[in-house]
């Protein structure tokens, strides 16, 4: 049943951004390029929400 | 012990323990991890169209409706217009939680404009010939737009809801920060949405 679910909904879009992929300088470029932002962002929103949070932390006018 | 000496009193007295707020509310935090993994989401999303367009020698491919630009740019400046105005309601509901109710109300009011304009355009764009199934551009544009216009939504039923609290006197300011947050990610997210997508 779940398989003939994913069949179906993978039958609808034609989102697959690797399965048309070709071998172009453009492609492999952009695979770079998002593998570069992908990697980053999550350290960047998890380190910039922990720099945050300490500050936060160390603030005295939180101290009642 | 002699007869008629006090014992010394040798209890060490502890001063009362600084009471100290949380760093940041339960409701705020868990807000922050859900905008964070929203943030992976869509990034993934952003990552495979960028991908995708590279695929095709012309983008949008020939042949296709074109996208309202302009009207969405349009649309756009109603989504800020509405986050500027929840900027405001947080500032007024600091000084007193009444005066949020107005600001409150035009933020909801132009949430509601942007997802009935943007089903207006998809309205248009679906008799005009693109669906789902016309080209990977076409899936894309549904699928991140449409997942955009499904956090609006779920956003607006948030301030909706807090609207009500709020008229009701039961609006704590923590859940108001938390509710505001969200809305702040949606109005911010989509620029970044309309420059990929349609520009």
């Amino acid at each position: 049943m779940s398989g003939a679910g994913l069949w179906l909904l993978t039958a609808v879009a034609w989102g697959c951004a690797v399965c048309g992929g070709q071998d172009d300088e453009d492609t492999r470029q952009a695979f770079i390029d998002t593998t570069i932002f992908l990697s980053l962002l999550p350290l960047g929103l998890i380190g910039g929400g922990a720099l945050w949070l300490w500050r936060r932390a160390n603030d005295p006018s939180l101290t009642a | 012990m002699a007869y008629g000496m006090s014992e010394p009193d040798l209890r060490i007295v502890h001063p009362p323990p600084r009471e100290r707020k949380p760093v940041v509310p339960n409701a705020v935090l868990g807000t922050m991890i859900f905008i964070l993994t929203e943030c992976m989401l869509f990034a993934g999303f952003i990552s495979a169209y960028a991908i995708a367009r590279t695929n095709v020698p012309v983008w949008p491919p020939a042949g296709q409706p074109r996208l309202p630009i302009e009207a969405t740019g349009f649309n756009t400046l109603v989504l800020l217009a509405s986050g500027a105005l929840m900027v405001y309601a947080g500032r007024r509901f600091a000084e007193a939680p009444e005066a949020a109710k107005r600001p409150m109300l035009g933020a909801v009011a132009l949430g509601v404009f942007f997802v009935l304009f943007q089903g207006y355009e998809w309205a248009n764009l679906l008799s005009a010939g693109l669906g789902l199934r016309t080209s990977s551009h076409s899936a894309f544009f549904y699928l991140i737009v449409g997942m955009h216009g499904l956090h609006v939504l779920g956003g607006t039923a948030v301030i909706v809801r807090q609207f009500v609290q709020l008229r009701a006197g039961d609006l704590s300011g923590d859940s108001f920060w938390a509710g505001r947050l969200f809305w702040y990610f949606v109005v911010l997210l989509w620029p970044v949405l309309y420059w990929q997508v349609y520009l």
